[in-house]
């Protein structure tokens, strides 16, 4: 059960480099890693059309929560 | 050669005609055996005269005796203890031994499949094993049993060997993270309702459809363990043919690459575990690749409710499939809690094409509402026996279960504005992969100088480096902050705890 989807900026340069994400009813920050299974699992529901991710907020460091 | 001979007779007798054998007149005299007749003549004792065959041979060079030889079937009807004979079925010397006939000598038997007739006491060196064994008969069947074995005895001396039931000969044979139910970093026993994800570490509870359990760590546990997975149905319901609820441990490529499945060197591995439920009778377990698309389900059965069993179960290597070796998933150990019926696997006990994890039939125990089922002890190793729980150290399953998840308690950083501390996180050992972060509950961090302050509500995000190593993270939601001083957590007054999960 993933919902609430939207990516974090790097606070240093600026790009997205992790996905803030309500996972089973826990908020969990994911790493942008094909390794992490929950990143894999995220990235498989996109592709499938359940789940979109939203852009992060331009000034945004973190504070998705 | 000479032999004296002496008759039986009670009576006087007539010589007979043939002058070549021994005659009743020169019975005391020494008589020649020659090689050219080499077999020992008689008279019969039954007073009829007659000459008859000893059942004794020499051959013609007088250098071997040949026994009385026979097939089984020419065994003598009434038998006498001490008869000795060939027997020409098994050709192997025999001995009567006043209850059965058993083989005399000759070693034992070297190959990979059993010689044909054994007899009770013969031995067999399994060559393709390594294995001794000798053939028994417990008073009601015979077979062959490992001669070899150590039952309980005593070595005195060094031991020499090259394996364990084909597996390491000690230390790391349980493919199995925290088969104990020891460590539970993410609830410290606390218990998850509706559990959907890792209770304790490395072991997983999910469901799919209505029915729902509450998992924990529990101190209820068969003599010998201090903790078990106690999983509860909290909400009970008929699974749909899509539905299901288990309980399972994925299990990484890099710690199984040896048992070569995949390949025709597949191992034949034995999976042992203690479990106590509320239900008796016949459950299910499965093993899976990571693809989900090989299953192997067998059945176990619950004898008594509410009492602690331990079971055994024994699943040949597969060579089909692939089965991951790198850090990825390349074996899913499942109990099933209650399945729908598009994963009933067509039969049990083989090796089976696609995602099943039960056979119809077996227990659907999560339509029981308020039903137990606790599971500890599980261990999974290579061979076709299983062994004693390998315990390990706290420390040492502490950090395998590192690998895949990390509570943190301590880190280092700094306020970059008045709400937020940035916290970089050493991981105690190198992950499996970049983990993703959480925390259990709000979490306090200090200045260092004049200042702990508190989260209002939990905030937490991967914000700048992230990988096997260590973690940065941004903890958002505080107050009154000082940016530019040092952030640290000591956690002394919050409750919260940074989660990181590595886990398939």
């Amino acid at each position: 059960m993933y919902k609430d989807a939207v990516y974090v900026k790097n606070t240093m340069t600026g790009e997205n480099c992790a996905i803030n994400c309500t996972i089973n009813g826990q908020q969990w920050s994911v790493p942008l890693d094909p390794a992490n299974s929950d990143y894999a699992a995220i990235m498989k529901l996109v592709a499938e059309g359940k789940l979109t991710i939203a852009p992060a907020d331009p000034v945004s460091s973190g504070d998705n929560n | 050669m000479t032999l004296s001979v002496k008759h039986t007779f009670t009576s006087p007798k007539a010589d007979g005609t043939d002058s070549t054998l021994i005659q009743p007149s020169n019975w005391n005299a020494e008589h020649t055996i020659t090689a050219a007749a080499g077999k020992v003549l008689g008279r019969d004792t039954s007073g009829t005269g007659s000459v008859q065959e000893l059942p004794l041979a020499f051959d013609p060079t007088m250098q071997s005796m040949v026994p009385p030889t026979g097939t089984t079937a020419q065994r003598p009807v009434t038998a006498t203890a001490g008869m000795l004979r060939y027997n020409t079925d098994l050709a192997k010397v025999e001995l009567y031994n006043g209850t059965s006939w058993g083989s005399v000598g000759g070693g034992a038997a070297i190959s990979d499949s059993g010689p044909a007739n054994p007899q009770p006491g013969d031995l067999w060196w399994k060559s393709d094993e390594g294995q001794l064994y000798v053939y028994y008969n417990d008073g009601s069947s015979s077979q062959w049993v490992i001669a070899n074995a150590f039952m309980g005895g005593t070595a005195f001396g060094d031991i020499t060997v090259t394996s364990i039931n084909n597996g390491p000969l000690a230390g790391s044979r349980n493919r199995i993270i925290n088969g104990a139910m020891e460590i539970d970093q993410r609830n410290n026993g606390a218990a998850v309702a509706n559990a959907s994800g890792y209770t304790v570490d490395r072991w997983k509870v999910a469901y799919a459809g209505s029915a729902r359990y509450t998992a924990q760590r529990s101190s209820v546990a068969p003599t010998g363990f201090v903790s078990s997975l106690l999983a509860t149905v909290s909400t009970a319901a008929s699974p749909g043919a899509a539905d299901g609820n288990i309980v399972e441990q994925y299990i990484e490529g890099l710690n199984t690459w040896d048992l070569a499945w995949g390949t025709a060197s597949a191992k034949t591995v034995t999976l042992s575990f203690w479990v106590r439920c509320s239900v008796a009778g016949t459950y299910c377990l499965r093993v899976a690749n990571g693809a989900l698309n090989r299953s192997y389900v067998t059945t176990y059965t619950i004898s008594a409710t509410n009492t602690w069993e331990y079971k055994t179960v024994t699943i040949p290597g597969e060579t089909s499939g692939t089965w991951a070796s790198d850090t990825n998933i390349s074996m899913i150990v499942s109990w099933d809690l209650g399945f729908g019926t598009n994963y009933n696997a067509p039969s049990a006990n083989t090796w089976a094409n696609g995602n099943y994890v039960r056979v119809a039939g077996a227990v659907t125990l999560n339509t029981n509402n308020g039903a137990t089922f606790y599971l500890t002890g599980v261990q999974l190793e290579v061979g076709s026996r299983a062994t004693p729980f390998e315990r390990r150290m706290y420390s040492q399953e502490l950090s395998l279960c590192h690998r895949y998840c990390q509570a943190i308690k301590q880190g280092v950083g700094a306020f970059p504005n008045t709400t937020q501390a940035q916290i970089n996180v050493q991981h105690y050992i190198p992950m499996r992969s970049a983990p993703a972060v959480s925390q259990t509950a709000t979490i306090t961090v200090t200045d260092y100088i004049a200042m702990d302050v508190t989260q209002s509500t939990v905030g937490i995000a991967i914000t700048n480096a992230n990988d096997i190593y260590g973690t940065c993270v941004s903890l958002s939601n505080y107050s009154g902050v000082v940016a530019g001083r040092t952030a640290g957590i000591r956690n002394y007054t919050g409750t919260g705890v940074i989660i990181l999960s590595s886990e398939l």
